[in-house]
């Protein structure tokens, strides 16, 4: 009678597949929100195509340099946030709540900076229903703004819940970082498609 | 995703010199399809360089399983195709 032979099974430790950052939660969230953005980008690219000089007249009335201004505050935020955790990691929660600060302060310069932007055009006749591209600019700029608001209201109760004694929610402060980058990485897309690709 | 300050600073750098690059060539690049065409498949792939840096750096994608990684991936492409797409098939010139 033959023996059985056990054929030796690989047998992989919790250790040997990294954690998710933040964890799953969250990146279910963050890419659902760039499929649906994609939808709205490949939607914008489409009817562009349909009218390209009139789209190309409208654009014209944008300021690539005010786009490029907003870019680069929230690049700079979002490097904060990356100190922020960094500072955390390091045990320092002195340091890691002005960094969260100091992101905080670049995301409401840059609606700042938005809402002049806005209020300008708005002046000059440009409103959400005088051309299609007004619709897409007002519509993605908007959301995009509501998704600001969102992650200033993360990075509050971020900064509140550092200052806290105890232990630290470490995924529910990497969530709300994560969800900041996402803030950041949709600009990255929504600025040289409305101000640059004409 | 404890990325070291001077890494996170490095990335900022680039992610900012590839912003003043795109503005830059929107500036110099020519009138007419061809050229507009020629920019425009520059901008997305500035575009796509950067939104990698920002998921596989700020986001630390990279420190995540391989499954997160690949559909990062998988997403930005599918962002870049939405974006590329109406160009390639000549709807949009």
């Amino acid at each position: 009678m033959a023996k059985d032979v056990v054929e030796p099974v690989e047998v992989r430790s919790a250790e040997a597949v990294p954690a998710t950052p933040g964890g799953w939660e969250i990146w279910f969230f963050i890419l659902g929100e760039m499929v649906i953005f994609s939808v709205y980008f490949g939607v914008y690219a489409y009817r562009r195509g349909l009218d390209a000089s009139a789209f190309r007249d409208a654009q014209d009335e944008l300021s690539a340099a005010v786009g490029a201004l907003n870019t680069l505050i929230l690049l700079t935020s979002s490097v904060f946030v990356v100190l922020a955790m960094r500072s955390l990691h390091d045990a320092d929660r002195v340091r890691a709540r002005r960094y969260v600060v100091a992101a905080a302060a670049c995301g409401v310069a840059f609606g700042v900076v938005k809402a002049f932007e806005w209020s300008d055009k708005i002046a000059h006749g440009m409103t959400i229903h005088s051309s299609e591209f007004s619709t897409f600019y007002f519509m993605l700029t908007g959301i995009h703004a509501g998704h600001v608001a969102l992650g200033l209201g993360a990075l509050g109760l971020v900064w509140s819940h550092l200052g806290t004694k105890g232990g630290v929610n470490a995924q529910a402060v990497e969530s709300a970082a994560i969800y900041w980058h996402l803030v950041d990485l949709l600009w990255i897309v929504i600025f040289p498609l409305l101000y640059l690709a004409k | 995703m404890h990325m070291s300050s001077k890494k996170a600073v490095a990335v900022w750098a680039a992610l900012c010199t590839l912003t003043i690059a795109s503005l830059v060539l929107a500036a110099v690049s020519a009138d007419g399809p061809a050229a507009r065409n020629t920019y425009h498949g520059m901008v997305v792939l500035l575009v796509l360089v950067k939104a990698r840096l920002v998921m596989t750096h700020f986001m630390a994608a990279k420190d995540g399983p391989r499954a997160l990684r690949l559909t990062c991936d998988a997403t930005l492409l599918l962002m870049a195709l939405a974006v590329a797409a109406p160009y390639a098939t000549g709807v949009t010139t």
